[in-house]
């Protein structure tokens, strides 16, 4: 079913059953009510070499509360690409559940949406299970996105990513009420393993990422809708509260799960070389996780040394330089709570209360709430023409603390004529840093003739 | 790929007329009556051009601004396959 520019349909309690790419699209509507319909096998094309768009459903316009559209209560039951494509719609209509209630399973990617016309942009209510990755997010023109209540389960590749491109001084997201459970029914001895729902190798979040640009559909869609082709911005940092992560664990004791594990919460971006958003959790749960299940921390990519377009001599120092805060015990079930420091031996030994998980999640979680990310960038003229990097920070040693130097890098080359980089790296600086403490500054040569600093909020 | 039939809500009826104006290259509108409103209720659509999504088996286009704007285009309980 195809609507364009149309309006007033009342679409309801219909079955759609296999077709090729999209079993229902609409562009260009209003006052359109599609709801309590059931969508069965979304199919690719299989006569062309190319990738194209394959969805139960689509939109390719945005909808707002005014525009008089509903998508509630559908089902998509099997898709080789998305099972809703969807815009955001503005933050401030979150709570108006005109899109709402949709089911998406054994899917590529369950949800996936796109620009609305709001710099705040939100999506609500959804439900994925079974699918390889359940939520996919990146969109332009954003300095926030906001998801509420979400039960994602089953989520074979990965249950959500955070992205969206553009940003600001002060970008964030907001994630609330969110179900995420890894494995959801345990003691099934058919549902899981290689020749039913794949159960190893999940990641529950993606971290967020922002670039200046992002992505829209229909012309970007499926898995490389959440590329990295851009430099990232200044500030990121994403505020979590009620999520119920359950079942992340490394192994499972169950017979059922012979074939499963190898299951972690958070892992960045692998192209998120410069800065990977820190993230805030308050009353959330992990039901039947490990603390070594909490996160793989990557290192930096020693690919990404040399100058044809890599950070330089030393590696890119974003992947070592962000903070995810259990504020409350929560999360980890530590009394107290904590932060886990990624892949940064430096700072992670040398600071009291700092407990080192060297696994794979490479990195520290430490009993304190004094861990802050400092973001500073030269705004000279000469901000992306010359190197003045790395740029050394020294704490000295206090009480229990240690003394330590940390480096950090300028951001990557992202400037390119063709084939050839333009060595116009910018001079944007993100470290971790130890608040209420006295830290040496030093750059590699003349420092910026103006320095911006700030730091990066940990609660809004 | 496919064959099949394709059910088209067109809304455009002849009062008006669309013309070409090779000034922009563009179709344009003149004073065109729009109306196209369906009611299709338990309408069971066998081996419809779903099958290939040029064709697809229900679509609707321009089906906006309709003379009686109480109407409201339905369909419900109806099966795609």
């Amino acid at each position: 079913m195809h609507l364009e520019e149309s309006e007033k349909y009342e679409i309801t309690n219909n079955v759609f059953f296999k077709g090729i790419e999209k079993l229902v699209s609409m562009r260009k509507i209003k006052s359109v009510k599609f709801n309590n319909n059931l969508m069965i096998g979304a199919l690719k094309r299989t006569n062309i070499a190319f990738k194209t768009l394959v969805a139960c459903f689509l939109s390719e316009n945005t909808f707002n509360k005014a525009s008089g559209v509903q998508v509630k209560n559908n089902v998509c039951q099997g898709s080789y690409g998305h099972g809703f494509a969807l815009p955001y719609v503005p933050c401030s209509e979150v709570g108006d559940k005109y899109i709402y209630n949709n089911l998406a399973g054994s899917c590529e990617i369950g949800f996936i949406f796109s620009k609305s016309a709001d710099q705040c942009q939100a999506a609500a209510d959804a439900k994925v299970y079974a699918s390889k990755q359940c939520i996919m997010n990146h969109s332009p023109g954003t300095t926030q996105v906001m998801f509420k209540r979400m039960a994602l389960t089953d989520c074979y590749g990965r249950a959500f990513n955070l992205r969206f491109g553009m940003g600001s001084d002060d970008a964030r997201a907001n994630v609330d009420e969110f179900y995420v459970n890894a494995i959801s029914r345990p003691n099934c001895d058919y549902c899981y393993g290689v020749s039913a729902i794949p159960c190893a190798n999940q990641e529950a979040l993606r971290l967020l990422a922002i670039t200046i640009n992002g992505e829209t559909l229909p012309d970007k869609f499926g898995t490389g809708y959440d590329v990295i082709c851009r430099t990232e911005t200044f500030d990121a940092k994403a505020f979590l509260r009620d999520i119920k992560f359950k079942n992340y664990r490394e192994t499972y004791g169950e017979s059922a799960l012979s074939q499963c594990g190898n299951n972690y919460l958070f892992r960045p971006h692998p192209i998120a070389s410069d800065m990977s958003g820190s993230h805030h959790f308050w009353s959330s749960t992990c039901d039947n996780c490990t603390m070594e299940s909490m996160a793989i921390f990557d290192a930096p990519k020693q690919s990404e040394l040399g100058w044809f377009g890599g950070c330089g001599d030393i590696v890119c120092t974003g992947k070592r330089n962000y903070l995810i805060e259990d504020h409350d015990g929560s999360l980890t079930g530590v009394s107290g709570g904590g932060t886990f420091i990624p892949s940064n031996p430096e700072i992670g030994d040398a600071l009291d209360g700092c407990t080192a998980y060297n696994g794979p999640m490479n990195g520290h979680f430490c009993t304190r709430h004094d861990l802050a990310v400092l973001e500073y960038e030269s705004k000279a003229k000469d901000k992306d023409l010359r190197i003045m990097w790395p740029v050394t920070l020294t704490r000295e040693a206090t009480g229990a603390d240690q003394q330590y130097s940390h480096q950090t890098n300028g951001y990557k080359e992202w400037e390119w004529d063709g084939n050839e980089p333009l060595n116009r790296r910018l001079g944007r600086f993100i470290s971790i840093i130890n608040v209420n403490s006295t830290y040496n500054m030093t750059f590699l040569s003349e420092p910026p003739h103006v320095l911006k600093l700030q730091l990066q909020k940990r609660v809004e | 790929m496919g064959w099949g039939f394709r059910f088209l809500n067109y809304g455009y009826t002849s009062n008006g007329i669309m013309y070409y104006d090779n000034a922009t290259n563009t179709w344009q509108e003149y004073n065109l009556t729009k109306i196209g409103t369906v009611f299709l209720q338990g309408v069971e659509f066998v081996n419809g051009g779903q099958y290939d999504t040029e064709k697809t088996a229900f679509e609707s286009y321009k089906v906006q601004n309709y003379e009686d704007s109480s109407s409201e285009n339905t369909i419900v309980g109806s099966t795609f396959h």
